[in-house]
């Protein structure tokens, strides 16, 4: 019996852990009221404690053990009040409907077993502690300790037999199972929590994923999209459906496809991507520009699975970030070409930054800009000035400063620099200073000069020796300088227009004529001006346009007074025209040759500046005075000669030649001198003044001037110098017209003579010629004659003749051929005087060398050891050079034949002015006494018989040589040879 | 037979002249001139020539420069002023060598100027030369 209510109980809890089981496989907690999934749970466990209670074990009719205990307290402990009524009510009604003994009992087995529950449900949530197994053990302990005492509620009868039958297995099974249904329970209720808990993580994980405002996307191995999330689709403005599968590369910029082609094999490497930028294509269009970052996740095989990756737009950041660059690069562009000097400095005056031109001003590289101190680069002066201003800001002054100092540049030049400086202010304090450089050296330069050049305008203008002043265009004063006020104060008042001082008329005159200088830009105006002192003076007025820098245009003006200068140039004038007039006589002196119309030419130029009325000219003559001409403007100086000489006082020639010059202003018939001969005529003609000018000639008076005016007192210092001068002019000339004289008769005579000396030359050189010619042909006919008679006598009558005749036949024969040579000769050597040279150059090399060939080789060739030197060219006439060369190498192998030592050497020597040519042999010599006689025609120095000659062959070369203004000379000795010298000038100059 | 006149007023130069062409075997006449106006004469058979007849101009005239009378240069103007002897072959046979009486034989169109060696044998060859060149090489002008 007690196998079977083990086995049935057993069983029974099997059920209700087969239960627990299915119960937790099946459950799932998806509704969204609690309250309903409390009563669904509730109904669930019913229906549990339903099928337990079916299957129970029967201790008797009425008497139902089972394990709806163990359900209801566990269904207490884990789900509530709500789940364990529901379950308890269903218990209870069913338990009701089965009825019996133990029913009542049954019930409140069925209410004890849910209290239990219940009551440790409160007291597990106060511990806080998971459901443990001694936990569920003493919890099934209670409810069955709880049971069995509930059995007593039976008849006492029945109920101890119960007692006594069910306690020992309930007392084992049911706490165990309670333990591990509760335990089954626990589990699942733990994987509820733990679910939740999951599913609440996702939920958000989710959410924050979709809704986060990155843009998400995740990748296959190729590309295409497998999810993009919410900020993805709004940034490019697609659906969900229009993207996923889709290849990313379609998303992009054609131009950022490339990259992408080329970045994502790489991030499919590497695994990861960072800073990535691509270019994306909106949906319309549109593009914007994303840097991603993402991870490849992989497959737990380590495979790829797909790509993480986030995006953000870096659109607006990319176009700041360069907008930031450009602007950097505007700004560094700014403060590196800017003429001024730019630095930032701080507040103990080292350098931090500085610009191109500071780096030149201060001499410095960019890498030695940390060691610059601007206190090393300021003057002593204004080191303090910079020491406050650096205190200044130290103590926090914010404000910007310009002020003035001087700075020292890298050469030491002192430099006038204008300083702003501004603070750069960062968290509100001073990080440094922009300081602005100006070098102003030159501005004040200028503005110095400026002040030194109105200073001197001033100065100037003062001291002016002449009045300036300057106008407006509406001719109102501007400016006048200190002579205007000394002299003409009337019209110095500054602003005061003509108008103002003078007459209408006279005023509208001087506005005109200052519009004309304004528009004809210079006028020059000359004028009488009234002297504060009342005296007039002669101005000379220049005015000219002034146009001032501001485009105005100003009337400005110069006046200078010009009484003196005017009058110096009138009398320079006067000066200039007695001068041009006296040269003009000059002139007429020297192409006129008769005294007369010197006289009356010059008389004429005379009168324009002496104006006379009656002028004579008085010449002395062996002691004898002639008036040689009486000039009177009216009769046009009309030369009047008059006939009678007259003896003068010796009296007023000699006080004449002492004065020069007598004047007599005021004459009447008894001044002295009265013996002038046309006298009293001229002063019957009216003259009342009277000049004389003497002419004189090496301290003798050769003549006077006679000057008569009509009126008195004419003839003044100024006029009595002019007409010295004339008179001394007339002097010359007639003293040249004396001479000129002479010398036209020197030169008549002189030519005729000449004339003569030509004629006589002319007709001895025909004479000359005649004879040459008469003696070439008339001559040498005779000579033929006997040298062919005395030919034919030898030929036709040879047998006739004794050897003695024809001895002297030949001597005949040679005597006629000599004179033949001699008459050739000489006609060359007459000839040699008449002809003119005909010059060029000469080879001499070439002349010589055909000579020595034709007189030495044609003779005696292989005889002679000839040596010719290098000869120079030379300029003469060839012909007659090639007849020296020829006489001279015929007597040279002449006089050699006899030698046994035959030797000729020709050569030249050079020196500055010509060359010297010679002719050397090893001939018979001869005494230098006779050198004087060889060059003379017809001497010579050996006998007839010992060498053949004329004696003319050398006077021909010396004549030769003569004619070319060369020198001849000769070398010799008796045996030993001679050398023959001579020249040839090289200065074409000297030629003859 | 062919003539050769020689114009020549020196009778010694003439014998020789006669000599050496007869020493040269040259065959031809001589006539004689002893002066330019009787050479004229001769050429334009005038005067004392006036009944020469046939009146042929020579085949040679040997002219001397300095004649009596009228001159060498003058009897050879007129010569080539003449039609019938302006193409004559006149050569000057003369002792002159002066550049004067060359230029103007040479202007008035001279055939030859030969000038009169004094030695007689140099003479002799030159008249050889002349006489075997004037009558047996040169192409005498045609007759008129």
């Amino acid at each position: 019996m007690n196998q079977g209510i083990f086995h049935g109980l057993v069983y029974n809890a099997a059920l209700l852990l087969a239960l627990g089981i299915i119960f937790e496989a099946i459950a799932t907690n998806t509704y969204r009221k609690i309250w309903l999934s409390r009563v669904i749970t509730g109904f669930s466990f019913g229906a549990a404690v339903l099928a337990i209670m079916l299957n129970p074990w029967v201790l008797r009719p009425g008497i139902l053990i089972d394990t709806r205990t163990v359900l209801l307290s566990v269904t207490g402990l884990f789900f509530g009040v709500i789940p364990t009524f529901i379950a308890a009510a269903i218990a209870i009604v069913y338990r009701v409907w089965q009825g019996g003994t133990g029913a009542f009992t049954g019930c409140a087995l069925i209410l004890a077993s849910a209290f239990w529950g219940l009551l440790w449900r409160s007291l597990h949530h106060k511990w806080k502690r998971p459901y443990g197994f001694w936990e569920l053990y003493i919890l099934g302990l209670a409810t069955h300790i709880t049971m069995l005492e509930l059995m007593l509620l039976m008849p006492s009868q029945v109920a101890l037999d119960v007692i006594n039958t069910i306690s020992l297995p309930v007392m084992i099974i049911f706490p165990l199972a309670t333990v591990m249904f509760g335990q089954v329970l626990a589990r699942r209720l733990h994987t509820r929590v733990q679910q939740n808990i999951l599913k609440t993580n996702e939920k958000q994980f989710r959410d924050l994923y979709y809704n986060a405002p990155i843009a998400y996307q995740s990748l296959d191995v190729n590309g295409n999209i497998l999810s993009v999330n919410y900020a993805w689709l709004q940034n490019l403005g697609y659906q969900l459906d229009e993207v996923i599968g889709k290849n990313f590369a379609e998303f992009l910029a054609p131009e950022s496809r490339d990259k992408f082609q080329v970045s994502f094999p790489r991030f499919k490497a590497a695994g990861y991507v960072e800073g990535v930028e691509l270019l994306l294509q909106k949906k319309d269009g549109k593009q914007i520009l994303a840097n991603f970052e993402g991870k490849i996740v992989y497959n737990e095989d380590g495979s790829f699975r797909s790509t993480h990756c986030v995006y953000s737009d870096i659109t607006q950041r990319k176009q700041v970030e360069l907008a930031l660059e450009e602007s950097n690069t505007k700004y560094k562009l700014l403060t590196e070409t800017a003429q001024d000097i730019i630095l930032v400095h701080n507040l103990t005056v080292g350098v931090s930054y500085a610009n191109a031109k500071a780096m030149q001003f201060f001499g410095v590289s960019e890498e030695e800009l940390p060691n610059v101190n601007l206190l090393n680069y300021v003057t002593p002066g204004y080191l303090e000035l910079l020491k406050q201003h650096a205190l200044e800001r130290e103590n926090g002054f914010m404000g910007s400063r310009l002020y003035q100092m001087e700075l020292l540049n890298s050469e030491g030049q002192i430099k006038q620099v204008e300083v702003s400086s501004t603070p750069i202010i960062k968290d509100g304090k001073i990080s440094g200073i922009l300081a602005v450089v100006r070098d102003i050296t030159e501005r004040i330069a200028d503005h110095l000069a400026i002040q030194e050049s109105q200073l001197r305008f001033e100065l100037f203008m003062q001291n002016l020796p002449g009045g300036a002043f300057i106008k407006d265009k509406d001719s109102r004063l501007l400016y006048a300088n200190q002579f205007l006020k000394n002299h003409l104060s009337g019209w110095t008042n500054i602003g005061q227009s003509p108008l103002d001082v003078y007459p209408q008329e006279f005023a509208q005159a001087i506005i005109e004529e200052d519009q004309k200088s304004i528009e004809s830009n210079l006028v020059l105006i000359e004028k009488d001006l009234l002297y504060n002192d009342g005296s007039i003076h002669l101005h000379e007025t220049t005015k000219f346009a002034l146009p001032n820098p501001n485009g105005e245009i100003l009337l400005g003006g110069i006046t200078m007074d010009i009484t003196q200068r005017k009058l110096a140039e009138e009398q320079r004038n006067r000066y200039a025209n007695r001068i041009e007039i006296l040269h003009e006589l000059d002139s007429i002196v020297l192409e006129t040759l008769s005294f007369d119309s010197v006289c009356s030419a010059a008389v004429e130029n005379l009168q324009m500046l002496i104006p006379f009325a009656v002028l004579t000219v008085n010449i002395v003559r062996d002691g004898l005075v002639q008036v040689d001409a009486l000039l009177k403007p009216q009769d046009g100086f009309a030369y009047l000669q008059t006939k009678d000489p007259y003896i003068p006082s010796q009296a007023f020639l000699d006080e004449l030649r002492e004065k020069r010059t007598i004047i007599l202003n005021q004459v009447a018939l008894d001044t002295e001198p009265k013996d002038m001969p046309i006298r009293a005529k001229l002063i019957a003609d009216g003259m009342k003044s009277f000049m004389y000018n003497a002419m004189i000639i090496q301290d003798e008076i050769v003549g006077f001037l006679w000057f008569t005016s009509d009126v008195e007192e004419l003839f003044t210092a100024e006029y009595q110098e002019i007409a010295q001068e004339f008179s001394n002019q007339l002097a010359m000339v007639l003293h040249h017209l004396q001479l000129i004289e002479q010398i036209r008769g020197h030169a008549a005579e002189l030519e005729q003579n000449v004339e003569e000396r030509t004629e006589q030359l002319k007709a001895a050189n025909l004479e000359l010629e005649t004879f040459s010619y008469t003696v070439a042909h008339d001559l040498r006919s005779p000579l033929r004659t006997i040298d062919g008679y005395c030919n034919i006598l030898m030929d036709d009558f040879r047998d006739e003749l004794s050897v003695e005749a024809k001895k002297l036949f030949d001597t005949i024969r040679y005597t006629a051929h000599r004179m033949d040579t001699l008459i050739k000769e000489l006609l060359e050597l007459a000839k040699l005087n008449r002809d003119s040279l005909k010059y060029s150059a000469v080879n001499m090399q070439n002349q010589v060398e055909t000579i020595c060939r034709e007189v030495i080789n044609r003779r005696i060739s292989g005889l002679f050891s000839l040596q010719i030197d290098a000869l120079p060219d030379c300029f003469a006439d060839a012909a007659l050079i090639s007849q020296v060369w020829q006489n001279l190498v015929e007597n040279a192998v002449k006089f050699t034949l006899p030698q046994t030592d035959k030797r000729i050497q020709i050569g030249s020597m050079v020196s500055d002015s010509e060359v010297i040519y010679f002719v050397k042999d090893s001939g018979v010599g001869f005494d230098m006494q006779y050198v004087g006689k060889i060059f003379v025609a017809f001497q010579r120095l050996h006998r007839d018989n010992e060498f053949e000659g004329t004696g003319i062959g050398l006077a021909i070369v010396k004549k030769i040589i003569d004619r070319h203004n060369g020198r001849l000379w000769a070398e010799s000795e008796v045996g030993k040879g001679t050398t023959v010298f001579f020249t040839i000038p090289l200065n074409p100059e000297s030629r003859g | 037979m062919r003539t050769i006149l020689l114009v020549e007023d020196n009778s010694g130069d003439v014998e020789l002249t006669k000599r050496a062409l007869l020493k040269c075997n040259i065959k031809a006449k001589l006539d004689v001139a002893e002066d330019g106006a009787e050479a004229l004469d001769y050429l334009f058979c005038r005067g004392a020539f006036a009944d020469r007849q046939p009146c042929n101009p020579p085949v040679l005239v040997l002219l001397d420069l300095n004649l009596p009378k009228i001159g060498g240069i003058d009897v050879l103007k007129q010569i080539r002023a003449n039609s019938i002897t302006c193409r004559l072959p006149v050569v000057v046979l003369t002792s002159s060598k002066e550049a004067v009486d060359l230029i103007s034989a040479y202007d008035n169109g001279v055939n030859s100027y030969v000038r009169k060696p004094v030695d007689f044998n140099q003479f002799a060859e030159a008249i050889k030369y002349l006489g075997h060149y004037w009558l047996e090489t040169n192409e005498p002008p045609p007759a008129v």
